[in-house]
């Protein structure tokens, strides 16, 4: 079916883009499900630029189950090899039989987690902004993405560079870091019996 | 917290997925508890979140206009049936109930203080991928983190295993890594086999290419 969403971003521009693509979004999805007469979904919270990244991503992974979030299980008519030629509804017992076996399935997940790798190796800005856009428009593998790329920066950095990279202020007052240190000194080395 | 143990995980790659999937669903149900004993603390300034949070398992579907939107979704993990309820935006609350006073320090918006915009349910999602040695940093950093990394601690630390890193640090010495809490060796026995008594025994697998 060719039938297209139209989106309105925050500064007014429109996009239109496939069903398949726009209902990666739960709330796009419920929202055109209710009785919208011109199809024209307006996103306030959500920039244009953003929108695109975000469309970007939603393309990306149209035509494949949700990775991250859910069981990662293609149905067959899905299967670029088995393209047809497997009959029946694609309940989730079928379609997870079929992809623990199927190597061309598996290399298709593969290939998209490494696209999705990629795609988030940018700027804490972006990130950020893809962190909004996918908590309110729903997205649960873009919100799995974006929340690997931001703990990326996090992990393995001084308290310095976290607190320059994330503009944090540390507002403990020494007695209260003094509290937390003796509350929490047991975490330093979790191998401790 | 029942789910997570009915569920069963056929390959051992995916269960990671699996899990952050389920404990992020259980997470929004406990940070609204939390949240309800927040916000009954500093009521002036926060929106009493007990209507919304109240029915929060068993509402219907209903959208409230750039609000906070309630869907119940289910999905379906291994062979069993899961019925998850999800809040799309817990923004406006939490910022208003975490701390009132940096809200008014940052009255502009133009400053990227990318943390702690976030909503609280995103950044515990954060934190929770973050190596176990990070998180002692992480609670003395700021007050919004720590309170993301207790709960993150809770939800999930508390059930993983520490990944250990001594093997990724630069460890360039070529010494060996010591065990934690070895017994302290007085005396270092040597092996009783010489090379000489062993040479007629022994053959080179190997030749070096280094000409000699």
């Amino acid at each position: 079916m060719g039938k297209t969403i139209k989106l309105i971003s925050g500064d007014g521009e429109m996009f239109e883009v496939e069903e398949a693509v726009a209902f990666q979004s739960n709330i796009i999805k419920s929202l055109a499900d209710e009785d919208n007469a011109d199809d024209c979904i307006p996103l306030p919270r959500v920039d244009s630029q953003i929108l695109s990244k975000v469309l970007e991503f939603c393309r990306k992974h149209a035509n494949s189950p949700s990775v991250h979030t859910k069981f990662a299980a293609i149905p067959s008519e899905l299967c670029p090899k088995h393209d047809g030629s497997a009959a029946g509804a694609s309940s989730s017992e079928s379609s997870s039989a079929h992809s623990e076996t199927c190597r061309a399935c598996y290399d298709a997940v593969m290939k998209l987690v490494q696209w999705d790798l990629e795609f988030v190796k940018v700027d804490l800005d972006l990130i950020h902004h893809l962190l909004k856009a996918a908590n309110y428009l729903d997205i649960e593998d873009l919100m799995f993405m974006a929340v690997e790329g931001a703990a990326n920066a996090i992990r393995g950095n001084n308290p310095e560079e976290i607190r320059k990279l994330f503009d944090l202020e540390n507002d403990f007052t020494p007695e209260e870091e003094k509290e937390i240190l003796k509350e929490y000194s047991w975490l330093d080395d979790p191998f401790e019996p | 917290m029942i789910y997570l143990g009915l569920v069963v995980n056929k390959d051992s790659g995916r269960s990671l997925y699996l899990k952050s999937y389920i404990s992020s669903s259980w997470l929004l149900v406990y940070i609204a508890r939390i949240e309800t004993k927040m916000s009954a603390r500093d009521s002036q300034e926060a929106e009493s979140p007990s209507p919304v949070c109240s029915n929060y398992l068993g509402s219907a579907e209903e959208s409230i206009p750039a609000g906070v939107k309630f869907v119940r979704s289910t999905s379906t993990l291994g062979r069993k049936r899961v019925v998850l309820s999800k809040s799309a935006d817990f923004s406006p609350h939490c910022g208003s109930s975490s701390s009132p006073k940096k809200l008014c320090r940052r009255s502009t918006m133009e400053r990227s203080n990318h943390l702690e915009a976030l909503p609280l349910d995103v950044l515990v999602k954060i934190l929770c991928k973050v190596d176990h040695s990070d998180l002692s940093q992480l609670l003395l950093l700021s007050k919004t983190l720590s309170q993301a990394t207790s709960i993150a601690k809770e939800m999930h630390f508390a059930f993983a295993t520490p990944i250990s890193n001594r093997v990724s640090k630069e460890d360039a010495d070529g010494h060996e890594e010591e065990a934690p809490n070895a017994p302290i060796r007085h005396r270092v026995t040597r092996s009783r086999l010489s090379a000489l008594s062993l040479s007629s025994i022994t053959a080179v697998l190997f030749p070096s290419r280094v000409d000699q």
